[in-house]
């Protein structure tokens, strides 16, 4: 994908490729989001590196998913500073923490349910054109083949090849979530955040998910990759960085073999799993 | 200059207590079933022929007004069971089936009345005529509106605050699903709150025609008032919507009395500002 | 012959042939058929229903004053002629502007609560506000009072000069276009089949021409002063075919797909970098536009504009069981249900009366709860597939 696809983009960054994978593409500073006396998210202090993919887990209820919405924008923050290449966006609307290259998923899946597979993907593939573009009223969207094109060539990476024109919301629970992932892959992230990409899925259905992921992160060296996941065998497999939540705080932060071995984590969340 | 005032302010509240029985319900049953009833103007006006014929032919003004709401409770409770249950969920098809309704009952109305408006010919004595303290002038029958109105929100402030079915509503106007938790039917109480609201709706229609007339035409206006006075107090706010009938009634006669031109769009003018600078309206709105 | 049926059965050309066919309607009323009038008012009344359609069914908007775009249009209009004396092509394009603004200023407005039940209630109130300022006696200047405003009958239609280019370039270019695509698609069959379709044709096409001559003569012969039902048919014909094809234009360009994104999902369309506001923005404007060109379309209709008669909130309560009834997202099925109720009150009317309305609110109901998706979505759809999924199958 990254040679193919946009070869311009490795070219155009002047840097080593060994320093723009390890760097710190987006960070929170002391984050905090209350609802009345309910404290979400509580001081978090973390950084996503581009070529790594980070899992962040945590009991039910431990504020993850908050945090998610603090980054993509669709909630704001009670307190702390969202930085993203080191500009702050904590007070930017969604649609431009989009433009700027943060991407994510959804826990109970965000589709477009009356629209067909190819549509759903097209019209996120879309929203990089030039405004002159996505203002267009007067000319066929199906003119902007590279569009389209992008579209069916994601959906055959994920396998919906099947599926272009079948009505979204008639896919499986399975292909949804794929279509899911892949409408926010479509935008061109930089970083791409997953809310519990497996979640509801059998579990002969979660090895192909998680080849998704693992494609993308293969192919596309400079995306960071973050998911919340409960399940901990597949976190342990795919992830490279660990974050622990808990009651909103940030627990411990390491590799897998470091967090199975952090006391706190395995009173506060291992513990109570096994 | 007094005495116009206290005019001013007595009908003010008159039609604030019309306004309020009409966007009681309409609000009670959005903010608890989230069902925008476009019926509801249409049962207003429903009301107030019911007890127009009921009056004029036993002669008795309170059978009149015991019918309207009896007879509008009865029809909310078939419309809520009979067609709006089945579509729950689907907004725009409850809507779609309300604007139905609404365009039955209105012409049917029109066949039966056509353009014409009309009003009791026989009411009790007592609330003919005007009292006379000082330099006042107070009709009885404006009088008599707003005692009854201030009866009706009583009971429904008391309904809701201490019945158990009332703290049903009240939680479900938060959030449904914990009436639910409640251990509620909620399927019955949408029913009781629909027949609740639709009654309201009648019994005001009712005392309307004693002062303002029975005509088809009231049924979209007031569906009109209602929606206004419910962006006015608040979404789904019960309170909101008291103290909304209140500012829009009085407001609507004080201009009536002292600036004519203003009154009839003064409703909405105070709409568009609540729009402009509050959009969660008087009461904060409990549900958007 | 093959690719003469697959012509036919592609959209555009049944499209046209369907076009053709009311373009002879005036025609008939020559032989004592008087359709035209009533159709004029369906075109019109059908191009409000697709405003409409365009918002709710694709944008999933409900505005509940869309009114308010329609009755300003159409005293725009009335202004135009009347003061200004201007051109009706002109007091057209001002219809069209006043109806955009105003959907640009409800937008603003609205900003803070753009979406599902609030919208409906904020639109509405927005309307009414207009409203009632119109209905007020202080503004009987604007407003014309009870009586309405009154307004001269344009030029072009009354003209038999603009009539003779109507029936002609009407009838002419959709024959040509016919005998073009017969021409075309013909190609492969043998040369006597070829010669004998066109011949055929343009004998066809001959005699509708000489009965467009005898018609244009027997009304040469009216008197030219008043409003001509057939000049009104025909504009109002043209205006609702480019409309309609404007209209489809715009739901599959790139602002019309993200509109239906917005209807489907607000959240997800401004994760994936959209702004809704600014969409949802465009889409008030647009179909507001489209709702008061046909305002302004309606004023010489009605002859006189008045509060009354053009912000009827019945009118809107009709353009959206027209849109529902046809099938929301589906543009055709706004026209088709305006053509059908209208045409059912003006048959029904006369016999039963008021009844007629009883029964189209019942009718309504029924197709709410047996057809959710209206008369061409169910058309289009089977069984939860799409048009596009069955046509997938049938092609292989």
């Amino acid at each position: 994908m990254k040679n193919q696809g946009n070869p311009q983009n490795s070219i155009s960054t002047g840097l080593g490729d060994q320093n723009r994978t390890m760097e710190t593409i987006l960070e929170t500073q002391g984050l905090t989001k209350k609802f009345g006396g309910l404290t979400a998210v509580d001081q978090v202090d973390i950084g996503f590196r581009r070529g790594i993919i980070t899992a962040i887990i945590g009991p039910n209820g431990a504020g993850k998913t908050t945090f998610f919405n603090l980054l993509s924008g669709l909630l704001e923050p009670t307190g702390g500073e969202i930085i993203y290449k080191g500009e702050v966006i904590t007070n930017l609307s969604p649609e431009e923490r989009s433009q700027k290259g943060i991407a994510r998923s959804f826990q109970l899946t965000q589709i477009f349910p009356a629209l067909t597979t190819l549509e759903n993907v097209r019209v996120a593939a879309q929203s990089r054109g030039k405004s002159s573009t996505t203002y267009n009223l007067l000319t066929n969207a199906e003119k902007y083949g590279q569009f389209t094109n992008k579209a069916r060539d994601l959906l055959k990476r994920v396998g919906l090849e099947e599926e272009f024109y079948t009505r979204a919301g008639n896919l499986t629970r399975a292909n949804r979530r794929k279509l899911d992932v892949t409408i926010a892959f479509a935008t061109d992230p930089e970083i791409l955040l997953l809310d519990e990409p497996t979640a509801g899925m059998a579990m002969e259905e979660i090895p192909e998910v998680l080849s998704v992921i693992e494609n993308l992160n293969r192919e596309q060296e400079e995306l960071a990759i973050v998911l919340i996941e409960h399940n901990m065998d597949i976190v342990m497999e795919i992830s490279d960085t660990i974050c622990v939540l808990a009651d909103g705080k940030k627990l411990a932060e390491g590799t897998s073999k470091e967090i199975r071995e952090d006391e706190r984590v395995q009173q506060a969340y291992l513990g109570a799993l096994r | 200059m007094i005495a116009t005032l206290a005019s001013a302010l007595i009908d003010g509240l008159a039609l604030s207590m019309l306004y309020f029985m009409i966007a009681s319900g309409f609000s009670l049953i959005f903010g608890l079933e989230g069902i925008v009833n476009f019926a509801h103007g249409s049962l207003f006006m429903l009301g107030a022929f019911v007890s127009y014929e009921v009056v004029s032919y036993t002669g008795s003004f309170y059978l009149g007004l015991a019918a309207a709401g009896l007879s509008m409770a009865i029809i909310g409770a078939l419309i809520e069971s009979g067609l709006l249950r089945k579509k729950f969920g689907n907004e725009m098809a409850i809507i779609m089936i309300t604007l139905g309704v609404m365009y039955v009952i209105h012409h049917g109305a029109l066949i039966r009345y056509g353009a014409a408006s009309s009003t009791y010919r026989k009411i009790p004595s007592y609330l003919q005529g005007t009292l006379k303290p000082g330099q006042l002038i107070l009709n009885n029958y404006q009088l008599f509106i707003i005692v009854l109105g201030l009866i009706i929100a009583g009971a429904v402030f008391l309904f809701l605050n201490r019945t158990n079915v009332g703290l049903i509503v009240r939680a479900g106007i938060d959030d449904v699903d914990m009436a639910r938790a409640l251990g509620a039917n909620t399927r019955r109480t949408f029913t009781l709150v629909f027949a609740i609201g639709s009654a309201l709706a009648g019994l005001g229609g009712a005392a309307s025609v004693g002062w303002i007339y029975a005509s088809v035409d009231l049924g979209l206006s007031y569906l009109f008032f209602a929606f206004a006075i419910v962006v006015i107090g608040g979404l789904g706010s019960f309170k909101g919507t008291f103290y909304g009938s209140l500012l829009a009634g009085i407001t609507h006669e004080l201009f009536a009395y002292f600036i004519p031109f203003l009154a009839g769009p003064s409703l909405f003018i105070l709409m568009a500002a609540i729009l402009l600078f509050k959009p969660e309206g008087l009461a904060g709105g409990a549900k958007q | 012959m093959k690719t003469l049926e697959r012509h036919l059965k592609t959209h555009s050309s049944s499209l046209m042939i369907v076009a053709l066919f009311f373009a002879l309607i005036p025609l008939f009323s020559y032989f004592g058929l008087p359709y035209s009038d009533i159709l004029t008012r369906i075109f019109i009344i059908a191009i409000y229903a697709l405003s409409f359609d365009l918002l709710l069914g694709y944008t999933g908007l409900l505005n509940f004053g869309q009114s308010l775009f329609f009755g300003m249009g159409a005293y725009a209009t009335a202004y135009t002629l009347n003061w200004g004396g201007m051109s009706f092509l002109i007091a057209l394009i001002f219809s069209a502007a006043i109806g955009g603004l105003l959907g640009i200023l409800l937008s603003i407005m609205v900003k803070r609560s753009f979406k599902g039940i609030p919208f409906t209630f904020f639109s509405l109130a927005f309307a009414m506000i207009v409203l009632s300022m119109y209905q007020k006696r202080l503004f009987q200047g604007i407003s014309g009072g009870e009586g309405g405003l009154l307004l001269p009958v344009p030029g072009i239609l009354r003209s038999i000069w603009a009539l003779r280019v109507y029936e002609f370039g009407f009838l002419g270019l959709l024959t040509l276009a016919l005998l073009f695509i017969i021409y075309r698609s013909t190609r492969g069959s043998s040369l006597y089949v070829r010669i004998g379709l066109m011949v055929g044709s343009s004998g066809i096409a001959a005699i509708v021409f000489y009965l467009v001559a005898q018609h244009l003569d027997h009304l040469a012969k009216a008197a030219t002063y008043e409003r001509l039902i057939p000049n009104s048919y025909y504009l109002a014909l043209t205006v609702l075919v480019a409309v309609y094809f404007l209209a489809r234009r715009i739901v599959s360009s790139p602002v019309g797909r993200v509109w239906q994104s917005i209807r489907e999902n607000e959240t997800r369309t401004g994760v994936i970098g959209y702004n809704p506001f600014n969409y949802k923005l465009m889409a008030v404007a647009v179909s507001g536009a489209i709702a008061g060109l046909a305002g302004g379309l309606y004023a010489p209709y009605l002859l006189t504009v008045s509060a009354a008669n053009v912000f009827d909130p019945f009118l809107t309560i009709k353009a959206l069981i027209f849109a529902v009834l046809g099938g929301l997202g589906t543009l055709k099925g706004a026209i088709l249900g305006a053509g059908i109720i209208l045409l059912l009150e003006h048959f029904l009317n006369p016999l039963i009366g008021e009844w007629t309305n009883i029964l189209i609110g019942v009718l309504f109901i029924v197709i709410v709860f047996t057809m959710p998706r209206g008369i061409i979505g169910e058309l289009m759809t089977t069984g939860g597939k799409s048009f596009r999924e069955i046509i997938k199958e049938m092609v292989g």
